[in-house]
């Protein structure tokens, strides 16, 4: 029990020191965003500008915009360590490495889920869909979506953070590994804002919430290797 | 020796099992000889899967015994099943486009999924080439391995979830041929052709690994050789 | 293009393709 709890104090307090770093300006959330928009402009350009079509695909481009800018975040959250030999420091303490992970995922999960609802909103407003109708159902896939961008990110990040062409890897590796993530979020975005005619939004929300624990037991069971190289 | 026996083996089986597939067989009554790819097509997606699972143990191995021996196994087992889902993404195509009309089926969970595997594997053998060290780029491959791995069934789940929860009825399942009332003639031809097949993949899975033995023994030697000379340049010191 | 013709595609590219890589795979071992 109070293994557990050091292990969680630790995870808390690497989230919250990766949050403040951001809040003080390391700016990777603030990056992620406005290239989040930037994607969702292209989207309008590439597929507009007949406005029905733009709003049938709006479930389908919200995703895709927030796995892209997940890949830049997370990406930064670990260049950031590694750069002042932070995690490597981290890798000193005497706690198993899943609570870094942790600790790492929580503090993306964190900047993923306001860039979720940032872009959420932005959906909202460029596609004309009725975000505010079903705001539940979107909150829930948001948040289930944006813990597994995180756990996949965090993964992948600490992965390839080291690597000589790491752009090119973190994308590569990360994507198809989203894959599963993409379909069911699209899914269930689109089943809220229809308003769920056939009743599958709840299926498409347990098979996120699946891949989640799935994703995050994987990333805390494999994490320490990395470090540990 | 005994290798160049199975070798020599696995070759007279494929070329007995194409020419059965393509000569002797009966064309099938509804596709005609399109149908004929299907033999190849399922014998590469089996040695695909088969590939990966290798991968997937030879990973796990590594992370547990640290020898390296098991990194080599993975490493063959993700390049010879890139090399298989290939061909079964080849296949597929060739075999989609007279019976579906279409190259790309994206009703067909399976072709989908196999596309993302090709991408997965790909990015883990590429992962290899940009680590030097030999021990650091088993556990970095073999972690992108198992988790690649564990991916697989859910991409394969959420796919035919995605299809089956929007449209209903499956279009003309490739499925056919492996259900008892098919005529014998085919199902022999299949199980023939993918016997065929896993000799040879058998085969280049041995060379393969015996390759990535002979290539891990010069990367150490030239390890220690840079160790040797830079003492010696100490030493001169 | 023809039934036959997509066949002839799909058996050349992957017995070709299962060749090619045989022979590549003893240069590579060869020259270790």
């Amino acid at each position: 029990m109070s293994t557990l709890r050091r292990e969680a104090t630790l995870a808390l307090a690497i989230a919250r020191k990766d949050a403040r770093a951001e809040l003080r300006g390391r700016h990777a959330a603030v990056g992620a965003l406005f290239f989040s928009a930037v994607v969702l402009l292209l989207f309008g350009f590439a597929l507009g500008p007949d406005a029905a079509r733009l709003a049938a695909a709006a479930p389908g481009l919200l995703w895709l915009a927030l796995i892209f800018a997940g890949t830049l975040a997370v990406s930064r959250l670990h260049l950031l360590e590694t750069d002042d030999g932070a995690l490597d420091q981290l890798a000193l303490y005497p706690v198993p490495r899943r609570a870094i992970y942790a600790g790492k995922a929580l503090g993306g999960f964190a900047i993923m889920l306001v860039l979720g609802l940032v872009v959420l909103g932005a959906v909202g407003i460029l596609f004309a869909v009725d975000v505010g109708g079903a705001l539940l159902p979107l909150l829930a896939t948001v948040v289930l979506g944006t813990i597994g961008i995180a756990a996949v990110g965090t993964f992948y990040a600490g992965l390839t953070v080291r690597l000589r062409a790491r752009e090119v890897m973190l994308p590569l590796l990360m994507l198809p590994v989203l894959a599963p993530l993409l379909l069911a979020a699209v899914k269930a975005t689109s089943a809220a804002l229809g308003g769920d005619p056939f009743g599958e939004l709840g299926a498409w929300l347990q098979l996120l919430a699946a891949f989640d624990v799935i994703m995050v037991a994987a990333g805390a069971a494999t994490y320490g290797y990395l470090l540990e190289d | 020796m005994k290798t160049r026996i199975l070798g020599f083996v696995a070759l007279v089986a494929v070329t007995v099992a194409v020419a059965v597939a393509l000569f002797v067989v009966p064309a099938d009554l509804n596709q005609g000889d399109a149908q004929r790819i299907m033999y190849v097509h399922v014998a590469s997606a089996w040695l695909a899967y088969l590939s990966f699972g290798v991968t997937a143990v030879g990973s796990v191995l590594w992370l547990w015994k640290r020898d390296l021996r098991f990194d080599a196994v993975a490493l063959s087992g993700a390049e010879i099943g890139v090399m298989f889902t290939a061909f079964a993404i080849w296949g597929g195509m060739m075999w989609g486009r007279p019976v579906w009309g279409v190259f790309w089926q994206w009703e067909d969970p399976r072709l989908t999924t196999t596309a993302l595997l090709l991408a997965l594997y790909v990015g883990y053998l590429l992962l290899r080439r940009l680590t030097d060290d030999p021990e650091r780029r088993a556990t970095r491959a073999a972690i992108v391995g198992i988790v690649a791995a564990i991916d697989i069934p859910i991409v394969h789940f959420s796919v035919e979830w995605w299809r089956g929860l929007h449209q209903g009825a499956t279009i003309g399942s490739p499925d056919r041929v492996l259900n008892p009332a098919a005529p014998m003639a085919f199902v022999g031809t299949l199980l023939g052709m993918v016997a065929a097949f896993t000799l040879t993949w058998l085969y280049l899975m041995i060379r393969r690994y015996q390759l990535a033995r002979a290539q891990g023994q010069r990367e150490q030697e030239a390890r220690l050789d840079r160790l040797a000379s830079a003492r010696t340049a100490e030493a001169s010191r | 293009m023809t039934d036959v013709e997509f066949v002839i595609a799909a058996y050349v590219v992957i017995i070709g393709g299962l060749a090619l890589y045989t022979v590549t795979l003893w240069r590579r071992l060869r020259s270790q």
